[in-house]
C-alpha cells in the first residue's frame, strides 16, 4: 500500500497547483485506500498478481502518460463490473463511485500537466524515407536514382508502430558517418561536370546462333542419320529474322518465345535511364493479342528490371520503337545480359509423338544400362539392357519422320509473327544536361566563380532546406566552409558540392525545429505548421505555394488550412501517407515474411504475394482518394484486386495485373482488411493458420486494445501432433480449460477464431486444411463462438457484424493511430479529451477518413509546440 | 566505455616498417592459404604494439570473441547429448564435431526472456531488443567488447552476415550488432570484399582520397557543429536532449576518424589472397550461391582477419533462417524449406530431414575449426586463443521457443576455458555465456550488461 502512496506523490506534486494537497491526501486515505484493501490488493499483490496486474505496486517511474494508462485501466474495470470478479463480494454503487470519481480527477489533472510539458511534440529528425524526399524536392533529383541512396541510411526505429517518432529516432555515430557518406553521394550527381559518355551496343538478331541453326535437315537425335527436322520457328530474311516461335525449352508457364540476347556489360555501366531501341513490325495473327517485345534485364539478379515494348508496326513495313528504362549496374562483376522476348504461341511448334517416344525410349534405355553398370549388376544382366538399348537405337536410326511439326490444335497459317532486325541499348539518357539540381543550384551558370556568387547560392538554398527563413549567420556558416575549401585549392564546382553536404548534414535539414523560449505550449508559425503538414501528407518538405502561404501569414486561417489539407491529399504525394501510414498500420511491410509451406504452392506464389501487398494499399488509397468511410476496414462491399488476387478470392471476371475496384457478394466471402490474403498469410506461420495471433492482431490494430503478453508460465498450443487430429480450435479449447489461461483467452480468441475460414494462405475453407487431414475425413470448421460483451456470431458474416457494431472503438484507434503518426509522440491517456471529440466529429461526419485527418490538423495538440 | 575511445597508448608510428620488411616476413601454409604471418614471431608489430600498450604482454597472443548465430534452433532429440560431463555420447548432429570434441562445451537450458524463434536475431546479443515493443533499442555484447579491446586493432569489430546491411525495418535483421545508441551495424556478406577490406594495401592514389575525404568530412562536421551550438540555445530541455545525440555524434565520429587515420598509414597485413574465383557464389545477394564454397570463403577471411589481428570481435549470422535463401542443404534430396521442417509437426519426415540438414551445417562449422586449429599460435593454436560461440535463439525442444537454446563453447583453451563436455544450466540466461566469456576476455562486464539479462557467469568453464 504505501508503494501505492508514494507513486501517487510525485503526480500529485505536479497536481498541485490544482488540489490542494490536504484534500488529495484526505480523499485517498478516507476513499481510495480502503476500498482498493478491501477488493484489490488481496488478488493484485506481490504474491498472486492476477492477471499480471499488481494494484499494490503501480509503481514510481512510469511515465506520467503510462502510469494514467494504469490508473485508467482499474478505473475502466471497476466501471464496467469486471472487478472484483463475480465471486468476490460486490461493492456497491455508493461504496466504489467515489473512488471512480477520483481516479478520474487525478487523471483529468494529470492530463492537464502532460499538455504543458510531456504533451509536448519533442524535437526529431527526420527518418530515411523523409530524408530522401526532402531532398527529392530541394535538388529536384531523380527518385529513382535517390532510392538506391535510401539504402545506404541507416534504418530507423520504430514505436509505437510507426517509424517517424522522435524516442526511437536516434543520432549516433554510425548514423551521421553515414548521413554524410550519402549527402557526399548527393552533392556529386547534384552537381555534374563532364557530360558522360554514352554508351552504345547493337544486335543484329541474324547473329544470333540459336536461330542460325534453324535447318530443314538435321542430323538425328538418336542416330547418325539425317532427318528431317520439320518446321522453323524463325527465318532469316531481309537482314533480320522473321519469329513464329521463340528458341529454347519451354514451358507452359513460359508463354514467351526467346529472340536474342544483348550484352550489356560495357553499357550500363552505371544507375540511370537507357534508351532502347528495336526496329521491328509484327502481326497478331489469328490470336488477335497485340505483339509485344519483353525485355529483361539482369534475370534473376538483384537488378532485374522488366519492360514491354509494343510493336505496331505491320510485319512488312518495320519500323523503329523505343522506350527508356531505369537500369542499375548492380554489383562489380555482375553480368548485365537484357534477354528479348516476344507473346508467341509456346505450342505452335512440337516434337512430333514418334520422335517424343523414340528420345524417351532411348533415353530410358541408355539411364538403365548406365545404372546397372554403376550398381555392379551382373554382366549377363547388362548385356540383356544394352542389346535393348541397340534395338532401339536400331529403330531410331531407320526411323524417316520429322522431328518437330506443327501443333494441329494451334491455329499455323495465321501464328503471331516477329519480324525483328535488330536491338540496341545506349545510355546512360539524360532527361537534360546539365540536370535540373545543377542548374537550380547554380542558378546564375557555370561562368560565375565569385565569392557574391558563393553566397546567393546558399542565400536561395538554405531557406528552402530549412523550410524557413535564415538568418545571415546561418547563411555564413555554409559560405565559410565553402570560401575554405576555395582557398585550399578546390575547385569552384568542387567547393559547392562541399556547400551541399554540409547542408544535408546541418542541423537546420536533418531536424524539424520549432524553438521554444518559454515554458507555456505555444502556437506553432505558419512555417512550423507548413512542415508539420508536409511531413504528415506528403512525407517531404512544405513546396512553394506552402511556404508562400506561411510567408504571407495564411496558413494557419482555418479555411485556407483546411483548403490546403485537400490539395495535399489529391497531390500524387499524398501516396506516402498511403504507403508509409498504411504501410505500417496495416502490417503491409511485413507482407511476404511467412514462407507457405511447399503443401500451398498450388495457391501461393511470388505474384500474389506481391498483389497483396499493392491491394493493402490499394485498398486504403480508395477510401482516401473518395473519402469513404472508415468502417471500409471492416467490411466493405468492394476489393481492390487484379486477375491473380481474383483467381485467389474465386472471383470471376477479372483480367490483367493492374488492381482495379471490383464489387463483391456476401458469397465471396472478401471485404475489408480481414479479407485480404497477404494479412491472413501474415498470421498464420506457412503451415498453418494462428487463431489467437489473429485475434490479437485484430484487437490491436484495429481497436487498440493489445493482448497482455501471456504469463511467464504459459504453455503452448502446439502443432498437430500425430495420431490426434485436432482442429485448431479443438487445440485452443484444451488450452483454455487451464484456468492461468482462460481468462485473457476467453476474450481474445473470438477475435481469432471466425478467421479460420481462412487458410493459412488466405483462401476461403470450410474445412479444416493443412495439417495433414486427408480431405475426405477433414473436419468442418466450427467459427461460432461469443465476444466479451455477450454477442454471439456462427460465421465470418456475423463476426463481421458484430465488429462493425463496435466502429466507435474501432474510430477512436484509428485517430489514435493517426495522431500518433501525425504528432509524432505516443498517445497517451492524457490526450484522452482530443481523441474523444475527434471521434465524436468523425462519427458525425459519417465515419469519412478525411474527416479524421483534417480534425486532427485541425486539433491544438497539431497546431502547438 | 566508449566504442572508439581513442588509445591514449596507441602504437607510436615509429614501428612502422621494422617488422614488416619482406625478408622478415615468414609464410605460413594453411590449408589452401598461405599467409604471411605478422605478429607471432619477435620483433613482430603486435609485439612492439603491445608493449607499448600495456594491456597485453609483449609475448602475450590476443584473446579473441567470435559470435555466431544461427536461428530457429535445430532438432534438440538429434542434438542434445543424453548425460552431461565430458564421457557424454555424441549425437548425430555433433558427430561432425567429433575431431574436435575436447574444444568444445555444449551448454544446455540457457533461455532468452524477451523473444526467441523468428524475433531472436535482435535479442540474440543485446538480451532485451526485440522487432514487437516499442522499447528503446541497446546495445550488442560484441559493440561492448569492441569498446573495450577494439582500439587495439584496426578494426574494432567486424559485423558479417549471410545478408548484407541491417534488414531492419524488415521481419528479420541481418546484422547481429548494434551500437550504443541501438543503431544497428549493417553486415558485410562478400568474403572477397571483407578480404578487399581487411588486406588490399592502400596505394598512393587511395591514400591521398581517404586523407582527402578525412579533412573535407572534419571541416564539414565543425561547421555543422558551430550551427547546432547556436541552435542549442534556442531550444527547450527536452529538445536539447536530441541535440546532444547529435553532438555526441560527432563527437564519436571524429574519435573515430582520427583512429582510422592513423591506421591508414600502418602497412595492411600482406596474405596471400584465397582463390575466389569470379563467379557468383561469391555475393549470396544473387542467385545461384554455391552456399558451402561461399561459407568456407566466409570462415577462411575470418581465419584470416583474426590471425593477422586485425580484429579481435565478430559478430556472424551465417544462414538465412526464416527463407531460407540458400536451400544449400537439399542436396541430399530433402523436399522441405529450413523453416517448414522447424514446424514439423511430430512428423516423422520432417524431423528425419531436419537432422539431416542440421548435421550438414554442423560439418560447416567443422571446417571453421578445422580452419582455426591450423593455425599455429605460440604453442597452441588460434582456436586455442579464440572463443567461438555457436548459438541459436530458437529452442532444442521447439525450435520457436526462447528457452532450452541450443549453444556451444569452443576454443580459448588457452586463455582460460576449460572444456566440460555437455553442461547444463537449466533456466539460465543466454547472457551469462556472454558474461563468461567477457570474463575470460579480461573485460569488465559493462554497466546493465544485457538489460539485465545476465546474473553470472557458467562456473564449469573458467
Amino acid at each position: 500500500m504505501t508503494v501505492l502512496f508514494f507513486w501517487l506523490m510525485p503526480v500529485a506534486s505536479g497536481v498541485a497547483e490544482v488540489t490542494a494537497d490536504g484534500q488529495f491526501a484526505g480523499t485517498f486515505a478516507k476513499t481510495v485506500k480502503p476500498f482498493l484493501s478491501k477488493h484489490c490488493i488481496r488478488c493484485h499483490d506481490a504474491k498472486q498478481a492476477s492477471a499480471g496486474f499488481r494494484i499494490d505496486k503501480l509503481s514510481a517511474g512510469f511515465h506520467a502518460a503510462t502510469a494514467a494508462d494504469q490508473w485508467k485501466e482499474v478505473m475502466d474495470k471497476i466501471n464496467i463490473g469486471e472487478m472484483p470478479p463475480e465471486d468476490e463480494p460486490q461493492p456497491a454503487a455508493a461504496e466504489f463511485e467515489p473512488v471512480v470519481d477520483w481516479i478520474s480527477g487525478q487523471l483529468h489533472d494529470v492530463e492537464l500537466v502532460a499538455r504543458n510539458a510531456g504533451g509536448r511534440i519533442p524535437m526529431r529528425r527526420l527518418n530515411r524515407d523523409e530524408y530522401i524526399n526532402s531532398v527529392r524536392d530541394l535538388l529536384l533529383m531523380d527518385p529513382l536514382i535517390l532510392a538506391l541512396l535510401k539504402d545506404d541510411l541507416p534504418s530507423d526505429g520504430t514505436a509505437e508502430g510507426f517509424d517517424r517518432l522522435g524516442i526511437a529516432l536516434y543520432f549516433d555515430q554510425t548514423q551521421i558517418e553515414q548521413t554524410i557518406a550519402v549527402a557526399e553521394r548527393i552533392a556529386d550527381l547534384a552537381i555534374v561536370d563532364d557530360r558522360p559518355r554514352t554508351r552504345l551496343s547493337r544486335y543484329e538478331f541474324e547473329d544470333n546462333p540459336r536461330v542460325k541453326g534453324f535447318r530443314q535437315r538435321v542430323k538425328s537425335r538418336f542416330a547418325d542419320t539425317l532427318v528431317d527436322a520439320g518446321p522453323s520457328g524463325a527465318e532469316i530474311i531481309d537482314g533480320g529474322v522473321k519469329v513464329v516461335h521463340g528458341y529454347g525449352n519451354r514451358s507452359s508457364e513460359q508463354p514467351w518465345g526467346r529472340l536474342g540476347d544483348i550484352n550489356l556489360d560495357d553499357v550500363v555501366t552505371e544507375d540511370g535511364y537507357y534508351r532502347i531501341r528495336i526496329r521491328a513490325g509484327a502481326t497478331a495473327g489469328s490470336r488477335g493479342d497485340p505483339i509485344k517485345v519483353r525485355m529483361i534485364y539482369g534475370r534473376n539478379t538483384p537488378v532485374q528490371a522488366i519492360d514491354w515494348i509494343p510493336i505496331n508496326a505491320p510485319l512488312d513495313e518495320p519500323q523503329v520503337v523505343e522506350a527508356v528504362v531505369f537500369l542499375r549496374s548492380g554489383p562489380q562483376g555482375l553480368k548485365r545480359t537484357a534477354s528479348f522476348s516476344f507473346n508467341d504461341i509456346y505450342d505452335l511448334i512440337v516434337s512430333t509423338p514418334e520422335s517424343g517416344r523414340i528420345f524417351k525410349e532411348l533415353r530410358t534405355a541408355i539411364g538403365a544400362v548406365r545404372n546397372l553398370k554403376n550398381e555392379g549388376a551382373p554382366d549377363r544382366q547388362v548385356a540383356a539392357t544394352a542389346k535393348a538399348l541397340q534395338e532401339i537405337r536400331e529403330l531410331a536410326a531407320n526411323w524417316q519422320g520429322s522431328l518437330r511439326y506443327y501443333n494441329p490444335e494451334r491455329d499455323h497459317e495465321h501464328p503471331p509473327t516477329i519480324f525483328i532486325d535488330w536491338a540496341e541499348v545506349s545510355g546512360p539518357v539524360l532527361p537534360q544536361w546539365p540536370p535540373k539540381s545543377h542548374a537550380s543550384v547554380l542558378f546564375d551558370g557555370d561562368q560565375r566563380e565569385d565569392t557574391a556568387y558563393v553566397r546567393e547560392i546558399f542565400a536561395r538554398l538554405l531557406p528552402r532546406a530549412y523550410r524557413r527563413p535564415t538568418s545571415v549567420a546561418e547563411v555564413d556558416g555554409v559560405v565559410e566552409l565553402v570560401l575554405q575549401a576555395r582557398s585550399q585549392g578546390k575547385d569552384f564546382r568542387e567547393a559547392i558540392r562541399i556547400g551541399v553536404t554540409r547542408v544535408l548534414c546541418s542541423p537546420g535539414f536533418l531536424f524539424i525545429q520549432e524553438p521554444v523560449t518559454d515554458k507555456k505550449p505555444r502556437t506553432l508559425t505558419d512555417y512550423e505548421l507548413a512542415s508539420r503538414l508536409s511531413y504528415f501528407l506528403w512525407s517531404t518538405m512544405p513546396d512553394d505555394q506552402l511556404l508562400e502561404l506561411a510567408a504571407a501569414g495564411r496558413l494557419s486561417d482555418p479555411g485556407v488550412l483546411m483548403d490546403q489539407v485537400d490539395a495535399m491529399l489529391d497531390d500524387p504525394k499524398a501516396e506516402a501517407l498511403v504507403q508509409r501510414f498504411a504501410g505500417q498500420w496495416l502490417s503491409v511491410r511485413d507482407f511476404g515474411s511467412v514462407d507457405p509451406a511447399a503443401q500451398y504452392s498450388d495457391h501461393h506464389d511470388e505474384p500474389l504475394m506481391q498483389a497483396s501487398r499493392l491491394e493493402a494499399y490499394a485498398f486504403f488509397r480508395e477510401v482516401l482518394s473518395n473519402d469513404l468511410p472508415i468502417t471500409n476496414f471492416l467490411s466493405s462491399d468492394f476489393v481492390m484486386i487484379n486477375e491473380r488476387l481474383a483467381t485467389h478470392y474465386g472471383i470471376e471476371g477479372v483480367e490483367g495485373a493492374e488492381l482495379r475496384r471490383v464489387a463483391i457478394k456476401p458469397d465471396h466471402h472478401r471485404g475489408g482488411v480481414l479479407g485480404m490474403a497477404g494479412l491472413m498469410t501474415l498470421l498464420s506461420d506457412g503451415t498453418r493458420t494462428l487463431p489467437v495471433r489473429r485475434a490479437a492482431w485484430v484487437k490491436a490494430q484495429l481497436f487498440g486494445d493489445p493482448p497482455r503478453n501471456p504469463p511467464p508460465n504459459a504453455g503452448e498450443i502446439q502443432p498437430n501432433t500425430s495420431g490426434q487430429n485436432l482442429t485448431v480450435r479443438q487445440r485452443l479449447e484444451l488450452h483454455r480449460d487451464d484456468p492461468t489461461c482462460a481468462s485473457c483467452h476467453t476474450k481474445l480468441d473470438p477475435f481469432g477464431i471466425a478467421l479460420e475460414n481462412y487458410d493459412a494462405v488466405g483462401m476461403w475453407r470450410t474445412k479444416a486444411n493443412g495439417e495433414g487431414f486427408r480431405v475426405k475425413r477433414a473436419p468442418e470448421l466450427d467459427v461460432s463462438s461469443v465476444f466479451p460483451n455477450g454477442d454471439s456470431f456462427d460465421s465470418l458474416e456475423s463476426y463481421k457484424a458484430g465488429l462493425l457494431k463496435r466502429k466507435d472503438e474501432f474510430t477512436q484507434n484509428l485517430v489514435k493511430q493517426v495522431m500518433t503518426y501525425a504528432l509524432t509522440r505516443p498517445i497517451g491517456y492524457s490526450d484522452r479529451q482530443t481523441v474523444d471529440a475527434i471521434a465524436h466529429t468523425v462519427s458525425r461526419r459519417g465515419y469519412r477518413l478525411r474527416a479524421l485527418i483534417r480534425e486532427v490538423i485541425r486539433s491544438e495538440l497539431f497546431q502547438s509546440k | 566505455m566508449n566504442t572508439h575511445q581513442p588509445p591514449s597508448h596507441y602504437p607510436k608510428a615509429t614501428w612502422r616498417g621494422k617488422s614488416w620488411s619482406l625478408d622478415r616476413r615468414s609464410l605460413l601454409r594453411g590449408t589452401g592459404v598461405t599467409i604471411a604471418l605478422p605478429w607471432l614471431e619477435a620483433m613482430s608489430p603486435l609485439a612492439v604494439r603491445s608493449a607499448d600498450a600495456g594491456d597485453i604482454a609483449a609475448n602475450e597472443i590476443p584473446r579473441r570473441s567470435v559470435y555466431c548465430m544461427w536461428g530457429l534452433g535445430l532438432n534438440g532429440r538429434d542434438f542434445t547429448p543424453a548425460t552431461t560431463g565430458r564421457d557424454y555420447e555424441l549425437t548425430t548432429i555433433l558427430r561432425p564435431l567429433q575431431k574436435h570434441r575436447d574444444d568444445f562445451t555444449i551448454i544446455s537450458g540457457l533461455k532468452l526472456t524477451h523473444s526467441g524463434g523468428h524475433g531472436g536475431d535482435r535479442t540474440f546479443l543485446t538480451g532485451t531488443n526485440t522487432h514487437t515493443s516499442g522499447e528503446k533499442l541497446r546495445i550488442s555484447c560484441d559493440q561492448e567488447l569492441a569498446g573495450a579491446v577494439g582500439h587495439l586493432t584496426r578494426y574494432p569489430s567486424l559485423s558479417l552476415g549471410i545478408r548484407r546491411g541491417t534488414g531492419f525495418g524488415n521481419p528479420q535483421d541481418t546484422t547481429l550488432s548494434w551500437s550504443r545508441s541501438g543503431t544497428p551495424i549493417p553486415s558485410e556478406n562478400r568474403p572477397h570484399v571483407l578480404f578487399d577490406q581487411l588486406f588490399r594495401p592502400e596505394t598512393a592514389d587511395s591514400l591521398a582520397e581517404r586523407e582527402a575525404e578525412f579533412a573535407r568530412r572534419s571541416s564539414v562536421l565543425d561547421s555543422v557543429r558551430s550551427e547546432a551550438d547556436a541552435l542549442a540555445k534556442r531550444l527547450g530541455q527536452v529538445d536539447r536532449n536530441k541535440l546532444d545525440e547529435y553532438f555526441t555524434g560527432i563527437r564519436d565520429l571524429e574519435k573515430k576518424m582520427q583512429a582510422e587515420k592513423k591506421w591508414l598509414h600502418h602497412p595492411k597485413p600482406s596474405v596471400d589472397t584465397p582463390e575466389f574465383g569470379s563467379d557468383q557464389s561469391l555475393d549470396p545477394e544473387k542467385s545461384g550461391l554455391d552456399y558451402r564454397r561461399y561459407q568456407r570463403l566466409m570462415f577462411d577471411v575470418i581465419t584470416l582477419a583474426l590471425q593477422t589481428d586485425s580484429t579481435r570481435v565478430i559478430s556472424y549470422m551465417p544462414r538465412m533462417d526464416n527463407r531460407d535463401g540458400t536451400g544449400a542443404f537439399k542436396g541430399e534430396g530433402n523436399p522441405y524449406g529450413y523453416h517448414e521442417m522447424t514446424h514439423h509437426g511430430e512428423d516423422p519426415d520432417k524431423l528425419k530431414w531436419w537432422t539431416v540438414a542440421d548435421t550438414w551445417y554442423m560439418q560447416e562449422w567443422s571446417y571453421f575449426l578445422d580452419r582455426l586449429k591450423s593455425v599455429k599460435e605460440g604453442d597452441g593454436t588460434l582456436l586455442d586463443h579464440t572463443m567461438v560461440a555457436w548459438g541459436s535463439s530458437g529452442g532444442s525442444i521447439n525450435a520457436h521457443n526462447n528457452h532450452h537454446l541450443p549453444a556451444i563453447l569452443c576454443g580459448g583453451s588457452r586463455i582460460g576455458v576449460k572444456h566440460q563436455g555437455h553442461v547444463i544450466r537449466e533456466d539460465e540466461y543466454l547472457g551469462n555465456l556472454w558474461q563468461t566469456m567477457f570474463g575470460v576476455m579480461n573485460v569488465p562486464v559493462p554497466d546493465n550488461f544485457q538489460g539485465g539479462e545476465a546474473n553470472g557467469v557458467i562456473k564449469e568453464l573458467v
